[in-house]
């Protein structure tokens, strides 16, 4: 009976969604934004990106809601915006840090600035998001959404849309990974 | 078991991945070895910081900066253009087909039943793409 009314509840808000009902965007933003952030986080490793992008993550969601059939529930469908929009936004940072290590030379300012910033942030969070950075899209996506969002495996599998054993399969090698960077970083940073 | 073999089994240890005996092993050489317990909590510290960037603090202005941005970035409507792309398309082709038939009425006397077992009457019953796949958003991985 509950879930019936929660079905009814979800459904009589996507309608509003689909209709550009601004309180419908607010409720969705308000029932759904400390998810996005912390998935955003899990991608970005900064506060101030995964805001950004959080806020480019439910922009996506409101200008695609008439896209959204209901084969799946709206977090569901919600979540796979977000991992889509945030393996872009790593995309465009990869190019962009390409282009700014190729212009070095000419901005030996970029350097400082980055060395400063990086000092802000403590070794361990530094040596873990430089392992994250190092997975690939479905093994990153996996570790994020189970460790930073506690989705559970079944969750993750409609996500990504894949079997709950290859979500398994990605968990193990993305923390096999994640081991071997962290050693690496360990080895050549801490010790 | 050797320090290169808690290297290996280190994060599973810690998420308690791992078998009972293994684990029981691992605790082991981790009591006698002063370099991996090192290890293992540099390990424990950086898992850790997953749970210190999990806390997500309030934000009020959130919501407002997301409904600002969006009045300023033309919003991605439903669109009838492409519906009407595909209608035209069909009613030219369904009006191609009986000026056709009407053209060959006149000049045969090929009788209806045998332009169906022709299997023409299937070519203006063929069934259109459905609409929603115009629409569909494919968020695939790229791994």
């Amino acid at each position: 009976m509950l879930r019936n009314n929660n079905d009814t509840e979800e459904r009589q808000l996507i309608n509003a969604l689909v209709a550009g009902n601004e309180s419908a965007y607010r409720i969705i933003i308000e029932k759904y934004r400390e998810s996005v952030v912390r998935l955003c986080m899990g991608f970005t490793g900064s506060y101030d990106d995964a805001q950004d992008l959080a806020q480019e993550v439910f922009i996506e969601i409101f200008n695609s809601i008439s896209k959204f059939k209901r084969r799946s529930s709206f977090s569901t469908w919600m979540y796979r915006v977000a991992v889509n929009k945030s393996l872009n936004f790593l995309r465009k940072k990869k190019n962009l840090v390409s282009m700014e290590q190729a212009n070095e030379t000419v901005t030996p300012a970029n350097n400082n600035t980055s060395a400063e910033k990086n000092l802000e942030i403590s070794d361990h969070a530094r040596a873990l998001h430089t392992a994250l950075d190092r997975l690939p899209g479905k093994q990153r996506a996996a570790f994020i959404l189970s460790k930073y969002d506690d989705l559970q495996y079944a969750e993750i599998a409609d996500i990504m849309k894949t079997s709950i054993s290859s979500v398994e399969s990605l968990l193990f090698r993305a923390k096999k990974n994640l081991q071997q960077s962290l050693l690496e970083y360990y080895k050549n940073n801490m010790k | 078991m050797k320090c290169s073999e808690v290297h290996k089994d280190l994060i599973f240890y810690i998420e308690g991945d791992l078998s009972p005996e293994r684990e029981k092993a691992l605790r082991k050489h981790l009591d006698s070895c002063s370099d991996c317990r090192a290890y293992e909590k540099f390990m424990r510290q950086s898992l850790g910081a997953i749970e210190m960037k999990k806390d997500v603090p309030a934000d009020d202005e959130f919501a407002g900066k997301v409904l600002e941005k969006m009045s300023s970035v033309p919003i991605k409507t439903f669109s009838i253009a492409p519906v009407l792309k595909y209608a035209a398309a069909a009613a030219v082709i369904v009006l191609g087909v009986f000026t056709g038939m009407g053209i060959a009425n006149l000049t045969t006397n090929t009788s209806t039943d045998k332009l169906a077992e022709a299997g023409e009457e299937y070519y203006y019953h063929d069934e259109m793409e459905p609409i929603e796949s115009f629409f569909l958003i494919k968020y695939d991985e790229d791994e």
